[in-house]
C-alpha cells in the first residue's frame, strides 16, 4: 500500500469510529493499535507504550493541569464576581454599556481562563438574564457573550497553544505570548460590530434607567479592587515574557497567586479547593489522555513514508504559500463544525507540521492562526462547545438565536484573520521580543 | 461531557472497584498539588535562594502521569469522556442502546489492549532493570505499571458501562 492510501484508511478509520459516538481517546488508540499491527507487528508494542509514556511525563503538558486549576480556583471561589463589580463601575454610564462590560471582562476572564466554553457559561449564567431584563437585543447579547467567551482560547493562558506548541514542536511559550494582540484586536473588532450595529438599530442599545445604571462607588476603589486578580495575570504572563519562569513554573505560581486572591477576598475555603481540583483533574484526565492516546500517530506518519509524501505532494502541486495557507485554514474551520478541537487538532498537527515547514511559515504565526481558526470552528453552527455551553447555561434564549448570533461573530473573527495573515507582524512582535 | 456513572447498584466487585477508583482519583489530585507545590518551590529555590533543583522537572513529569492515570479510571465511571455524538444523538430506543453498548465494548477492548501492552512492557522493564532517562533515574516500570493499571481500570469501567447501560445512558458533545 502507498503512503496516500494508508493515510485515506486511517483518517477514514478514525472519523467513522468518532462519528459512531466512540469516546475520542478510544479512536485514536484503536487507529494507533491497529496501525502498529498493520505496519510493524506485535514487535512495535514497545514503541506505543514508550509514546505514552514520554507523553504523559512531558512536564510541558502540566501547564494544561496547572492553568485549568487556576481559573477553576477563582471561578468556583466567586471572586470573579468582584471582578464583574469592578469592570460594571469602570465602564461607567455608556448607552450599551453592557456590551463593553461583557467584551472587557470577557478580556480579562480570557487572561485567567483558557476555556471558551467556561468563559461562555459564566457569562450566560450571570450576564445574559441582566441583558435581557435590561432590553438588550437577545441576539446581539447571545453574539457579543459568544464573541468574548471565544477569545479565552486565543488570549494567553490559552491550553490549546500549549497542546499545539508540545505536538508542533514549537515553544509554547512564543505561542502562549502571541495571542496577546490578536486577542485584543478581536476584542476591538467585537466592540466595533457591536456598536455599528446598535448605531444602525438603537432598540438594540438601551439607554439604562437609573436603578440599572452603573454600581456608584469610587472609580478608584473598583480598580483596586481589581489589583488581585491584575497581580495574578501579569506574574503568570510576565514570569514567561522576562523568561524568570517556564509556563508551567508561571502556571504553578498562578495557582498560587489565585489562591491568595481568593484569601483576600475572604472566599478561600476547604471545600472550594478540593472541588477545584477535583475539577481540574478531570478536565486534565479528559484532555490529556486523548493527547497520549495520539502522540503515535505522528510516529506512524512517518514510519509509513506519509510525512516525506506529504511534503513531496505540497512541492508537486506548486500552489504556492498563500494558496496553500488558505487550503490548510479551510479545512480544520469546516471540519471543526463537527468535531472535537483537540481531536482534530491531534490528528491534523502531525499531517500539517512537514508541510508547514515545506512552506516556510512562521511556526508561531502559522500555529497561532491555526488555533484560532479551531477556535472559530468552536462558535460555528451547526455544531461548536462554545455555542453549546451558552445554550446549556441560559435555556430560555432558543438554539435559532444562539446559532443567528454565532454567525455575525465568524464573520468578524474571519476579518481580524485576515487582519493577522495580511500583518504577521501582530502575531509575531511579542515572541519575537521574547527570543 | 457527561455525568452518567453505571445505573444499576453495583455488587460488591463493583463497589470494591468504584471505591478503589475514587482512592486514585484523590491521589491524582494530590499528584497535582504536589506539582504546583514543586513548581512554586523550584521558582523560589532558583531566584530567591539562587538554589535550582536539578530534580524537580522529572518529578513534575512522573506527578502528570499519576494525575492522567490515577484519574483515569475515575474520569470513565463518571463517563467524563469527550465524544462526538452527531449521530448517536439521532438515534433512539434499542439503536441507541446497541450503539452505546457497542462503543463501550470497544472501549473496553482499546483500553484492555492498551493496558496489557503498557502492563507486558512493565514487566519488560522490570526484568531489565531498566531506568528512566534522567539526571536522577527511577526504576522505569514504576510509571509504566502505573499507565497499565489506569487503563485496565478503565477497562473494567467501560465493560461495566456495556453491561450495565440503559438506553439514555450518554451524551458527549
Amino acid at each position: 500500500m502507498t503512503w496516500a492510501v494508508l493515510l485515506l484508511v486511517a483518517i477514514g478509520l478514525l472519523l467513522a469510529l468518532l462519528f459512531s459516538g466512540v469516546k475520542v481517546f478510544v479512536g485514536f488508540l484503536v487507529l494507533n493499535i491497529v496501525g502498529l499491527l498493520v505496519l510493524i507487528g506485535p514487535r512495535g508494542f514497545g514503541l506505543f507504550t514508550n509514546s505514552l509514556f514520554e507523553t504523559a511525563t512531558s512536564a510541558p503538558l502540566l501547564t494544561v493541569a496547572l492553568f485549568v486549576l487556576m481559573g477553576e480556583i477563582l471561578f468556583r471561589s466567586g471572586t470573579v464576581d468582584i471582578l464583574f463589580d469592578s469592570v460594571d463601575r469602570l465602564v461607567g454610564n455608556l448607552r450599551g454599556r453592557l456590551y463593553v462590560v461583557v467584551i472587557t471582562l470577557s478580556t480579562v476572564f480570557g487572561a485567567l481562563s483558557g476555556s471558551a466554553v467556561a468563559v461562555a457559561a459564566t457569562l450566560g449564567r450571570s450576564v445574559q438574564p441582566l441583558m435581557r431584563s435590561r432590553g438588550y437585543d437577545d441576539k446581539l447579547s447571545a453574539g457579543t457573550i459568544l464573541a468574548g467567551a471565544s477569545l479565552a482560547p486565543i488570549i494567553p493562558p490559552s491550553l490549546l497553544a500549549i497542546i499545539v506548541g508540545s505536538l508542533a514542536d514549537v515553544s509554547i511559550a512564543g505561542l502562549l505570548v502571541a495571542g496577546l494582540i490578536p486577542g485584543l484586536l478581536f476584542a476591538t473588532l467585537t466592540l466595533i460590530y457591536v456598536f455599528a450595529r446598535a448605531s444602525q438599530k438603537p432598540a438594540e442599545r438601551p439607554v439604562e434607567t437609573e436603578g440599572e445604571a452603573a454600581p456608584k462607588g469610587s472609580a478608584v476603589m473598583a480598580l483596586l479592587r481589581m489589583v488581585p486578580f491584575l497581580v495574578v495575570i501579569a506574574s503568570v504572563m510576565g514570569l514567561i515574557v522576562a523568561g524568570i519562569a517556564t509556563p508551567s513554573e508561571s502556571a504553578a505560581t498562578g495557582v498560587l497567586g489565585a489562591l491568595v486572591v481568593a484569601a483576600l477576598f475572604g472566599r478561600l475555603k476547604f471545600s472550594m479547593v478540593r472541588e477545584a481540583f477535583a475539577a481540574a483533574v478531570t478536565t486534565t484526565v479528559v484532555i490529556l489522555i486523548i493527547v497520549c492516546s495520539a502522540k503515535l500517530f505522528s510516529q506512524l506518519l512517518s514510519f509509513a513514508g506519509a510525512t516525506r509524501g506529504l511534503v513531496s505532494l505540497a512541492g508537486a502541486l506548486d500552489l504556492g504559500p498563500d494558496v496553500t495557507f488558505l487550503i490548510l485554514m479551510v479545512i480544520p474551520f469546516l471540519l471543526c463544525m463537527f468535531i472535537d478541537q483537540i481531536a482534530f487538532m491531534l490528528l491534523a498537527i502531525p499531517i500539517y507540521q512537514p508541510i508547514v515547514q515545506e512552506m516556510g511559515y512562521d511556526p508561531v504565526w502559522f500555529w497561532t492562526l491555526f488555533l484560532i481558526n479551531l477556535t472559530v470552528g468552536s462558535l460555528t453552527p451547526p455544531f461548536g462547545y462554545t455555542l453549546f455551553a451558552l445554550k446549556g447555561a441560559q435555556e430560555d434564549i432558543t438554539t435559532g438565536t444562539v446559532f443567528a448570533a454565532a454567525w455575525p461573530v465568524v464573520g468578524v473573527f474571519i476579518a481580524g484573520m485576515v487582519a493577522l495573515w495580511a500583518a504577521p507582524i501582530l502575531v509575531t512582535a511579542l515572541p519575537n521580543a521574547l527570543r | 461531557m457527561d455525568n452518567a456513572s453505571s445505573p444499576a447498584a453495583p455488587s460488591f466487585l463493583g463497589r470494591v472497584h468504584d471505591g478503589s477508583s475514587k482512592l486514585l482519583f484523590v491521589a491524582a489530585g494530590l499528584a497535582l498539588a504536589a506539582a504546583a507545590t514543586l513548581y512554586v518551590f523550584e521558582v523560589t529555590a532558583r531566584y530567591a535562594f539562587n538554589a535550582p533543583t536539578t530534580w524537580s522537572g522529572e518529578v513534575v513529569g512522573y506527578a502528570l502521569c499519576l494525575v492522567i492515570f490515577l484519574g483515569l479510571p475515575e474520569a470513565t465511571r463518571r463517563g467524563a469522556h469527550i465524544a462526538i455524538d452527531i449521530v448517536p444523538s439521532t438515534l433512539t430506543g434499542w439503536k441507541a442502546a446497541a450503539l452505546l453498548r457497542t462503543t463501550d465494548a470497544l472501549a473496553a477492548a482499546a483500553c484492555l489492549a492498551a493496558g496489557l501492552i503498557a502492563g507486558r512492557e512493565a514487566l519488560n522493564q522490570l526484568s531489565r532493570g531498566l531506568m528512566t532517562n534522567a539526571a536522577h533515574p527511577i526504576p522505569r516500570w514504576w510509571i509504566t505499571a502505573v499507565i497499565a493499571a489506569g487503563l485496565l481500570s478503565a477497562a473494567l469501567h467501560f465493560l461495566r458501562h456495556a453491561l450495565s447501560r440503559h438506553p439514555k445512558g450518554t451524551a458527549a458533545q
